[in-house]
């Protein structure tokens, strides 16, 4: 997929001085030097040739929005309007520039993109097989999993809705995929494994699909990325509440960053998740840091997947 | 003889027709672009499938020279190869730029400037459509006939 997203000058310099499987985000910034995160560590790419660092233009970041776009920007504005890009393969992109603004206040697009942040999700099978024996034990638990950023929380999500998918009991599973990144649904199409029982509304709200996908759907777990509001926090309460287990993500790095956010304070002092898995990129990506119960007490402490 | 002069009248008379057909083949060219442009802005409007989609839909059962621009566009989109697109020879210099500024412009906005941007475009080619379309009833059939004639001519010269 690199290969397609990225102008040929910089796929043939990342992809011979760097092993591609091991690249976790590539950061194409204007007129300054190509970043990459490989194995977790940051670095500047060179040019094979000159061996001088390779600086982007704003003609390379056209080229990767296009291409992730596969041209037809028209149809990822509303995607670039809260500021990334889903493509082929679960890839991220982070965008940054200048926004146009409606009359209202909303972000009509973002032109001049100056900064973009490639972010190539990596399948680890299992990596959520320790959570799993204490979220679906004696039925599946609600559980909150808090990490900071590039700390693993999507791919974790999509490995727990996989093995729940695989449970012998039929688990009814209702994908919230607001920013497309968990199953990476594109043309209609899922195009990573969330397991077998799983339905997908991608690009909806969560407001949406905790009210109108509990309705029409009746799943057993929903699965959801990244609580950003209080908005957000009512909606996972009020499903809790009638019945339905939540599993979600939230960027925080502890239990008491998450209480020091409001909409966390809020699910964490309601006894919202039965549930809450901090991890962490301590020893890469996905470092269990610990597991708690609702009522904060530890049940399980540190180690990895 | 009368074989011979046959075959005149039939070289000229398809000679004529091979003239014709260009003018026809030109209207329907750009009959295809205004139909084009009536296919993305209505993606534009509801589904927003993206680009290379909707090209192709467009030449499912297409054979023309329509097709083949079509076609080549959207192999330089899927490669990414800096390669021409296919247009053909009536196609004069100005529609020329016309048609590849609009291909190229293709996608490279948000809904509401695309659609405005086919919207012009498309009132562009139907200018167009009409211009080659006129040319063609009015000029399409006398070709047929005046080469017919020319080849009668030639034959009865000979004989």
């Amino acid at each position: 997929m690199l290969s397609r997203l990225l102008p040929p000058n910089i796929y043939e310099a990342v992809s011979s001085a760097f092993n591609l499987q091991n690249v976790y985000e590539l950061r194409l910034r204007e007129n300054k030097p190509l970043a990459i995160n490989f194995g977790g560590k940051m670095y500047f790419v060179k040019n094979i040739k000159t061996s001088q660092n390779i600086i982007c233009s704003s003609k390379d970041i056209e080229y990767v929005l296009l291409s992730a776009s596969e041209n037809s920007l028209y149809a990822v504005n509303n995607q670039i309007c809260q500021g990334f890009l889903t493509c082929d393969g679960g890839i991220r992109i982070g965008v940054a520039g200048e926004h146009i603004l409606t009359s209202s206040g909303e972000t009509k697009t973002i032109k001049n993109i100056s900064s973009i942040n490639i972010r190539i999700p990596h399948e680890i099978k299992n990596c959520a097989h320790t959570a799993l024996t204490f979220i679906a034990n004696g039925g599946i638990k609600s559980a909150l999993i808090l990490a900071p950023p590039g700390a693993g929380k999507t791919t974790f999500l999509r490995d727990l809705a996989n093995s729940i998918g695989q449970m012998s009991k039929v688990v009814n599973i209702l994908i919230c995929d607001e920013r497309y990144e968990i199953a990476n649904s594109a043309n209609g199409k899922i195009s990573l494994g969330v397991g077998q029982t799983a339905d997908v509304i991608s690009g909806a709200t969560k407001k949406y699909v905790f009210e109108q996908g509990i309705r029409t759907l009746k799943p057993d777990l929903i699965i959801c990325d990244e609580i950003m509001n209080e908005e957000d926090a009512c909606a996972i309460i009020k499903a809790i509440r009638s019945g339905v287990s939540v599993i979600a993500t939230a960027h925080s790095g502890s239990i008491v960053d998450a209480k020091s956010r409001s909409d966390l304070k809020m699910l964490l002092d309601q006894k919202a998740f039965e549930r809450i898995i901090v991890l962490s990129s301590r020893n890469g990506p996905g470092t269990y840091e610990a597991i708690y119960n609702a009522s904060l007490e530890i049940v399980y402490k540190s180690g990895e997947f | 003889m009368v074989v011979l002069c046959g075959a005149i009248v039939f070289l000229c008379g398809y000679i004529g027709y091979l003239f014709s057909s260009r003018l026809k083949d030109h209207a329907e060219y750009f009959k295809e672009m205004v139909n084009l442009c009536s296919k993305l802005s209505l993606n534009l409007s509801f589904l927003q499938n993206k680009l290379p989609v909707v090209l192709e839909t467009s030449i499912t059962n297409h054979k023309g020279d329509y097709a083949k621009t079509i076609s080549s566009f959207c192999e330089k989109l899927n490669t990414g190869v800096n390669c021409g697109v296919f247009l053909p020879e009536y196609i004069t210099d100005n529609e020329r730029k016309t048609i590849e500024t609009f291909l190229h412009g293709l996608g490279k906005n948000d809904a509401e400037t695309e659609q405005q941007n086919v919207c012009n475009y498309k009132a562009v080619f139907q200018n167009c459509f009409e211009q080659a379309n006129t040319k063609y009833a009015k000029n399409g059939r006398s070709i047929i006939k005046i080469s017919g004639c020319v080849g009668l001519a030639i034959a009865i010269l000979i004989f």
